[in-house]
């Protein structure tokens, strides 16, 4: 879990930001995901002279992977494909029995106006995806972006803070410690080491729930982590991390 | 005072909004009075709740959360900025202001996909929350895609908004699911003094027992609320309704939309499904873009650059994208839009077609025929013709199609390489071997489809045909935009009615603009009437017409005629014309019921009409030209015409029955380029008369021929 915390407070007032509080907390998994989805964005992908996106298979696979649906058009009606389940319905200007309808021509032609359409051309049919699709398999999406590029998954466990952050905010990591051995933390328990701390009501009480004492922590330099005129990063690698237990705890009010 | 920018994605200023947000009272980057603008790129996962309530310490004014231009969606999933939700609290975001400090907090132009996955919570986006009675905490949210929301058992506001002064317009929110037994909103207003405007939301749905689902609720028993323009269609459940609210007489509502009769105010509309509205409901492919001929269409009202309540401008550009933008970016104002229902300001395709030898159309007839084609226009369209090459109207034609199919305009034209200079000859042309009475007609008495006809040619060749030939323009006895006619930038000469009367273009209608016209040559002997150009209707504008040498018995080179005699409306507005050398008995280079709004007029006797007019000049002394068969009405050097006339700008408003503007290029070729196709806006003084002399033109090396001109040259 790679951690994001101030380094000054703001008032007294706790609902606005004290020293050590937690700002982010992201998991590798988050971290996967996000370059996934960096890697994949459609935005780098260019639009051919025919106006439509390029359906390079490294994109069009992560929309495949990622999308509920496929649509694909057939004159003035649309193909949808549920992908998962290979489930195939029809759609047209008039409603199905769900309301849904679709006037197909003015949907494209919409689309292809924007810099930032998804419209690829398939053996002759104009093709889009959408769509939630529930549970993605990330693993999955690694396998087709290792597949169709250079870049690796294992490259990519670290979040990319930017310089200001590394300079305003502390950065550090820390490890998950079950049955005597190191192990990641799941993207949940880092959900839960971050965001307010609230009342019964749900009412905020404290801007952050979760607080980095860094000046008590040995692998963590005060001086640079407070010096917003430099760039630092405490982060270690393996062992070297801090246990998030030793790490984080709860603040008080 | 500055405005201080931070991007905010991978490698970025900051990389997280959540940083971005804490920084805010960093005064090594923010000084007291700044506005901090974070540019948001790139898709962003929010599994914990952003509060968004920093700033206020350092003293900044503004907070605004935005996404660079190219970066913006276009009001469909997917296609800009994502912020991927999966926050298990009651709020997954929240601008507010802690206690004693005041800073405005504005989110715009992200898309929050909640996944259509249950969290575990209610899942708000609050924006205002903590209420506050002045301008200085009023928050703003705009522009922003919401979807996907499955709430479970939790009730669900998906967007609340509070605050006294809040604005929320220009949104799409769509497809919201919750089991509570309590309620669940879509789009919630829960304070006074506020503005709700051209929000679309559809399918907030709720199956739990007794539960109320409510596309848009509006808690305005509080008072001073301005809610306009909104859609709220789809809503389902044991106790649905697309609208809630109790309206206070300090609240006012109009233009709004429902699938059910509850949409509020005035002017509202009710009954509309969402399949005759939406480009698409489909799961996954949602387009909640205005269909051609949507009920929507044309039915909001105009709030201008910014909602007032209370005594304070909101929604504007102080704070960020103003209300006059809709969820493309498109300018409701500068377009000269009628108002749309909804957060699409819907823009009609333009089809265009050729009319030519081996172009679509081979007569301007044919393409007039084709107007209510529906394999070829939709509802809605703007059709264009582009005539090019010389045409013979041997029967009349009438330019009143398209209404049966839905277009919204008619445009018959000449495209750029075709157009004439001024002069006979030069550009596309019409001759008429026609008998009738008329030879072309730009009409509809029942649908309302804007006419345009621009840069044609009409040669009369000086031969007495049985018929009077007129250029008619109606659109029937009826009032209002959709029915506008716009005469422009045409050319018509040499007419001979014999003993017919004859008035060479006819305007009997309301709300038309004729600008930008040379007519010469127009004889007859007829003692009924002989006018060059008549105004018959008000709510019209004639400007920067040209008229010489109409001849006749009490002739008159453009005339004007209110049909109430009384003069109470005969507000024919007439600016920078041009009539000279009118002759006949009785005649008079202008006539008629003087224009009720008119000024810097030109006659070569002392009948032009309105204040700044210059009168007693002669045509000799005015046009380069008058030589019969070489005519050429431009302006010459030391014309009394140069620099007399007014300036006009882009547009004009007839101010009576509406405030009708007319002449903007929304119609073709606005009344600020001149027959030559020069903006005068580039001028520093209007010239009265078709013509903007431009004086550097005189010594200018000769520009190449249009095609026209080269087909010409070779006769």
């Amino acid at each position: 879990m790679d951690l994001l915390f101030r380094t000054s407070t703001v008032s007294a007032d706790p609902l606005t930001g004290s020293d050590g509080d937690v700002v982010c907390a992201m998991s590798c998994e988050q971290t996967e995901r996000t370059a996934a989805r960096n890697i994949c964005d459609h935005h780098g992908f260019q639009i051919l002279a025919s106006g439509y996106r390029d359906a390079d298979p490294l994109l069009v696979g992560f929309l495949g992977e990622t999308n509920k649906y496929r649509f694909q058009r057939d004159g003035d009606r649309v193909e949808r494909t549920e992908i998962a389940t290979g489930a195939v319905d029809w759609l047209g200007s008039t409603p199905n029995d769900a309301g849904e309808s679709i006037d197909v021509e003015q949907y494209i032609e919409r689309r292809l106006r924007h810099s930032g359409h998804r419209i690829f051309l398939d053996a002759g049919r104009e093709t889009w995806y959408g769509g939630t699709r529930k549970n993605i398999d990330w693993s999955e999406v690694w396998n087709n972006i290792e597949t169709h590029s250079d870049h690796r998954r294992a490259s990519f466990q670290d979040w990319e803070f930017s310089a200001l952050e590394r300079q305003h905010f502390g950065i550090c990591n820390c490890r998950g410690f079950r049955n005597g051995e190191s192990c990641e933390i799941s993207h949940v328990t880092c959900v839960e080491h971050s965001g307010p701390l609230v009342d019964e009501a749900g009412e905020m009480i404290r801007k952050a729930r979760w607080t980095v004492p860094y000046w008590d922590i040995s692998s963590i330099d005060t001086d640079q982590t407070r010096n917003k005129n430099q760039e630092y990063d405490a982060r270690q690698v393996g062992d070297d991390r801090e246990k998030l237990d030793d790490l984080v705890i709860e603040a008080t009010v | 005072m500055a405005t201080v920018e931070k991007t905010i994605k991978t490698g970025g200023d900051y990389s997280t909004i959540a940083a971005w947000e804490e920084d805010l009272d960093e005064s090594s980057i923010y000084s007291s009075g700044d506005t901090a603008v974070g540019l948001v790129s790139g898709d962003h996962e929010i599994g914990t709740k952003i509060t968004f309530n920093s700033g206020g310490t350092v003293g900044l004014v503004i907070t605004r959360l935005s996404v660079p231009e190219a970066d913006r969606h276009d009001g469909t999933a997917g296609s800009g900025v994502t912020l991927t939700i999966s926050t298990s609290s009651n709020y997954c975001f929240e601008a507010t202001n802690p206690s004693g400090e005041d800073v405005r907090r504005v989110v715009e132009w992200l898309e929050w996909d909640y996944e259509d996955t249950d969290h575990g919570g209610d899942e708000w986006i609050s924006v205002g929350s903590g209420g506050g009675s002045t301008i200085d905490r009023a928050p703003v949210f705009s522009h922003n895609l919401v979807h996907d929301v499955d709430c479970g058992s939790n009730i669900g506001r998906i967007v609340q908004v509070g605050g006294w002064w809040s604005a929320t317009h220009n949104n799409i929110l769509y497809t919201v699911r919750s089991t509570s037994s309590a309620y669940c909103h879509g789009l919630q207003c829960n304070e006074r003094i506020s503005a709700v405007a051209n929000n679309t939301v559809y399918d907030v749905a709720t199956t739990g027992s007794g539960a109320n689902a409510r596309g848009l609720k509006i808690n305005s028993e509080l008072g001073y609320l301005r809610c306009f323009n909104n859609i709220s269609v789809g809503t389902a459940g044991t106790s649905a309704a697309d609208w809630d609210g109790t309206w206070t007489g300090s609240t006012i509502g109009a233009n709004n939309l429902s699938s059910d009769s509850t949409a509020p105010g005035g002017d509202e509309v009710h009954g509309e499904a969402a399949a005759d509205l939406f480009v698409s409901t489909s799961g996954g492919s949602e387009d909640l873009h205005l269909k051609g001929c949507a009920a929507a269409v044309g039915a909001g009202a105009d709030l201008g650059t910014s909602v007032t309540v209370y005594g304070n401008a909101i929604a504007s550009s102080t704070t960020g994208t103003a209300v006059n933008f809709d969820i493309d970016n498109r300018d409701r104002v500068a377009e000269w839009d009628t108002w749309d229902i909804g957060a699409d300001q819907r823009v009609s395709p333009i089809v265009t077609k050729t009319i030519k030898s081996g172009g679509d159309y081979t007569s301007p007839s044919a393409w007039a025929a084709d107007l209510d084609d529906s394999s070829i226009y939709g509802c809605g369209d703007t059709a264009v013709g582009e005539c090019s090459g010389e045409h013979e109207l041997t029967t009349e034609l009438i330019l009143n199609g398209g209404g049966t199919v839905g277009l919204v305009q008619t445009r018959i034209t000449a495209p750029t390489a075709d157009r004439h200079d001024g002069t006979a000859g030069s550009g596309t042309r019409w001759t008429s071997s026609s008998t009738g009475t008329k030879i072309f007609r730009m009409s509809h008495s029942v649908a309302s489809v804007q006419r345009t006809c621009e840069w044609i040619e009409f040669d009369f060749e000086d031969t007495v045909r049985s018929g009077d030939e007129w250029i008619y323009i109606t659109q029937g006895l009826a009032e209002g935009t959709g029915r506008l006619c716009n005469f422009s930038h045409n050319l018509l000469h040499d007419m001979d009615a014999g003993s017919s009367p004859c008035r060479l273009v006819w305007a009997e209608t309301y709300c038309n603009a004729l600008h930008n016209n040379i007519v010469y040559n127009v004889t007859s002997t007829s003692t009924n009437f002989v006018y060059g150009i008549n105004h018959y209707f008000y709510n019209s504008l004639s400007s920067n017409n040209t008229v010489y040498n109409v001849s006749g018995p009490d002739a008159n080179g453009i005339y004007y005629y209110s049909r109430f005699s009384s003069g109470a409306y005969d507000n024919n507005d007439a600016y920078n014309n041009i009539s000279v050398g009118t002759s006949g008995t009785g005649s008079a280079d202008f006539g008629g019921y003087a224009a009720n709004r008119s000024s810097n007029n030109l006659s070569s006797d002392s009948s032009a009409p309105g204040s700044d007019a210059v009168t007693g000049e002669s045509a000799a002394d005015l046009f380069v030209s008058t030589s019969a068969g070489s005519e050429d009405l431009h302006l010459k050097s030391g014309a009394a015409a140069i620099g007399a006339g007014v300036d006009l700008g882009t547009s004009y408003t007839v101010d009576v029955h509406g405030g009708i503007t007319v002449g903007m290029s929304r119609f073709g070729t606005a009344l600020n380029f001149d027959i030559d196709n020069y903006d005068r806006e580039d001028a520093d003084d209007w010239d009265i008369g078709a013509d903007q002399r431009v004086a550097a033109a005189a010594s200018a090396l000769p520009v190449a021929m249009n095609t026209y001109q080269q087909m010409m040259r070779g006769r």
